[in-house]
């Protein structure tokens, strides 16, 4: 019975590294906007989650290595003199029956990103983490710092604002 | 209400969460629709998942963190 009480064994962190680095670059490029400023958030990243992998107890990879870039990026963000954090209590609710409203995708089509990105901060990475990479609830509220209450409720209010404004297209 | 439906769209809801959101949503044409946009809209979302591009990937698993 040794088995069940074995602990399981951590992947190494090229193995995670590897997995990880296409989400990382998807998430980054959608905290900070572009191409070059992603790919040096997502280098950091890498640097300090190897640097601190002896200490990582090897639960929810995922999770914790977003925290690391969420950071780097809103450092990235600061040194480059760009205010990524929106007064989220500013923003208004979208009219209830813009939702109803048919989105022609045709027109839309490439300007789905481009709508995600206009969103405040906060409810573009709560809509990409759960909708575009399809982490769990827990899961993305563990990377975002913030409970599981406030996580649901940006989630539910940015896919509203996203349809909105994807109606104006 | 919304909270179920927002859950059955994006496939977290259980089963009674889901059952619960689908019988009221089939009495009630604004739940109906606003379920059909919400599972537009995810379903839409999750197609936007892209690869970087390969040059940048080279980059990012060659990088300075190797050494």
């Amino acid at each position: 019975m040794a088995f069940l009480s074995r602990k399981p064994v951590k992947a190494s962190f090229d193995e995670v590294a590897m997995a990880e680095i296409p989400v990382l670059y998807r998430v980054a490029r959608r905290i900070t906007g572009n191409d070059a400023d992603a790919e040096d958030a997502v280098g950091q990243t890498l640097m300090a989650a190897v640097k601190a992998w002896d200490r990582f107890d090897g639960q929810h990879a995922r999770s914790w290595l977003i925290k690391i870039l969420k950071n780097e990026c809103f450092a990235i963000s600061r040194k480059r003199g760009k205010r990524l954090e929106t007064d989220i209590s500013i923003v208004a609710e979208p009219a209830t029956e813009d939702f109803w409203q048919a989105v022609d995708w045709t027109l839309v089509g490439d300007h789905l990103l481009e709508a995600l990105d206009d969103l405040p901060t906060e409810y573009r990475l709560a809509v990409a983490l759960c909708d575009v990479e399809q982490m769990g609830y827990e899961e993305a509220a563990e990377a975002l710092e913030i409970p599981v209450g406030t996580l649901k409720s940006r989630i539910f209010r940015g896919r509203k604002l996203l349809r909105s404004r994807l109606i104006a297209f | 209400m919304e909270t179920f439906l927002q859950k059955t769209a994006d496939g977290s809801a259980n089963f009674f969460e889901r059952w619960y959101a689908q019988s009221h949503a089939k009495g009630c044409g604004r739940c109906n629709r606003f379920l059909d946009r919400l599972i537009d809209t995810v379903s839409r979302l999750r197609t936007t998942k892209q690869d970087p591009p390969a040059d940048v990937m080279d980059r990012l698993k060659n990088g300075d963190w190797r050494k």
